[in-house]
């Protein structure tokens, strides 16, 4: 089956892709299929937030993540082209990264992985009750933005007013072979809304985790990027007792 | 006489890398979707008694399954699937001399060393990490040979590498600055490039059909040269005895803003 028609056909119907979503699906096919001829490694990501509230149906929506923010263009041409962040200002015209506290990373790399990457540790991995890596959520409505290094509003973890808890992440990866030619790495989070009250997602992001610097005869620190920040067109509501499941399905297609 | 129907013929992968529309469609809906799509550029200069013989400029496109992998695993943070099998579905490395990288528990990595040392983690020191190749080294780095085998996507290794040296069918190759960096606004565009240069004083001319960019990597466990991009250059290059070729790799990406 087609690659595009995979995503939508397995797609549970209470999960809604609008009409627009899936013209950029066609879109998205389509690349897919020049990037297969060309060999050329383009990263898509599809989000799908999920609600469970008590006392109704599941709902939810799936969309094309069109947000990788410069931390994402930078850590990509940094992996090609195996040069190291040189530029002590981040935007327009600099490599460096800005973490999620606002630093900015001038130097070194951010591409040696001294374990697995697919634990909780490491990566967009993170362990439950962790608020400020992998898979993250938010209250704020500011439009998306290139220059985005940290969701708005961040939702705290815990079961007062206003936090949600988070559980631990999960990833698994799996290989599509012909005719698509795809690996996906499914990162998936369930956040529960334990605080007595409704809170209002309204962004959801991708954090990783990596090494920022190394200092001699200390070793390495690992700092939090954001990679991605998807600001949901209709926030959602979850109440009391509700439950989120927020997955990015980050893509690769490859010639064969 | 029944209806023939017309196979569908479906372009070579080198036809794909000499369309220009179809770059620009995939330009197009990059810009469009505000995904990153990768490119890379090869510029060949020849130069004999100071005076440039011959230059030109062909799109890559032929990034290798090597490559690949290795944007799978640092870009979608996820590990290897596989430590000794290399080809669709398996995520590792296979290095220049033929031997299979993997695991089923970590990631590729192209730095690798012990914390607490003095080796920060960079890929701008010559002879380590990377494609900065010192003078003399022809293991990694902008590599040349003389083959003309259409280039496959399980390449891993050029298939008539061009030793270093001054002797028969034989070139001196410099050692690699680490890259320079541009920004170009008008185009939104970031580019890094890379070049080598490599002089022909084997006493006979020498034509380069292929050339390649090789990582000096860890893969996982076994530090080793990996083939990441083999390219034909489909007229051939000759450099004349004492002529200099210098090859570029320019790897731009247009950012959105």
């Amino acid at each position: 089956m087609d690659f595009i028609d995979k995503i939508i056909d397995t797609t549970p119907k209470h999960i809604i892709i609008s009409d627009d979503e899936k013209q950029l699906f066609e879109k998205f096919g389509r690349l897919h299929d020049k990037a297969k001829e060309l060999w050329q490694p383009v990263p898509m990501a599809v989000l799908t937030v999920e609600v469970n509230n008590p006392g109704q149906e599941p709902h939810g929506i799936k969309r094309i993540s069109k947000t990788w923010v410069r931390n994402a263009y930078t850590y990509l041409q940094q992996q090609i082209a195996l040069a190291n962040y040189a530029d002590a200002s981040f935007g327009s015209g600099y490599h460096s990264a800005k973490t999620t506290a606002g630093s900015i990373k001038s130097s070194y790399v951010s591409s040696r992985f001294p374990s697995t990457l697919e634990s909780t540790g490491y990566g967009y991995g993170a362990t439950a009750g962790t608020a400020t890596r992998g898979i993250l959520v938010g209250t704020d409505t500011t439009a998306e933005s290139f220059e985005s290094y940290a969701l708005g509003a961040v939702i705290a973890h815990g079961t007062g007013a206003g936090q949600m808890s988070y559980n631990e992440s999960s990833v698994s990866k799996a290989w599509d072979g012909t005719p698509n030619f795809t690996w996906t790495a499914t990162h998936e989070r369930i956040i529960n809304n334990n605080s007595g009250g409704t809170i209002t997602v309204n962004e959801c992001a991708l954090y990783a985790y990596l090494i920022n610097s190394f200092t001699y005869g200390v070793g390495y620190s690992y700092q939090t990027f954001m990679t991605n920040r998807d600001k949901l067109a209709i926030g959602e509501a979850i109440l009391d007792a509700g439950q989120l499941t927020v997955t990015y399905d980050l893509v690769i297609t490859f010639p064969e | 006489m029944g209806l023939v129907i017309p196979e569908i013929i479906k372009p070579s992968h080198a036809e794909a890398v000499n369309n220009p529309a179809l770059w620009q469609e995939f330009k197009e809906l990059c810009h469009e979707l505000e995904l990153p799509c990768p490119s890379a550029i090869w510029r060949f200069q020849v130069v004999k008694d100071d005076k440039v013989i011959h230059e030109h400029t062909e799109m890559s496109g032929s990034w290798l399954r090597n490559m690949y992998n290795w944007i799978t695993c640092s870009n979608l943070l996820i590990n290897c699937n596989h430590a000794s099998t290399f080809g669709a579905g398996y995520i590792n490395m296979k290095n220049t001399a033929g031997t299979i990288n993997g695991s089923t528990t970590l990631p590729l990595t192209i730095y690798y060393h012990v914390n607490n040392d003095s080796n920060t983690p960079t890929y701008a020191t010559q002879n380590s990490w990377g494609f900065r190749a010192g003078d003399g080294n022809d293991n990694y780095g902008i590599l040349v040979g003389t083959d003309d085998t259409a280039v496959t996507f399980d390449d891993y290794t050029l298939i008539a590498q061009v030793a270093n040296g001054n002797g028969a069918g034989q070139l001196a190759h410099q050692g690699m600055n680490a890259p320079t960096r541009s920004w170009t606004a008008g185009t939104l565009t970031f580019n890094f490039n890379w070049f080598r240069y490599f002089n022909n004083n084997s006493g006979g001319d020498i034509t380069i059909y292929e050339v390649g960019l090789i990582a000096y990597a860890r893969a996982v466990s076994a530090s080793s040269y990996y083939l990441f991009e083999r390219h034909v250059i489909a007229l051939g290059l000759e450099i004349p005895d004492t002529a200099q070729l210098k090859c570029e790799y320019d790897i731009p990406l247009v950012y959105p803003e």
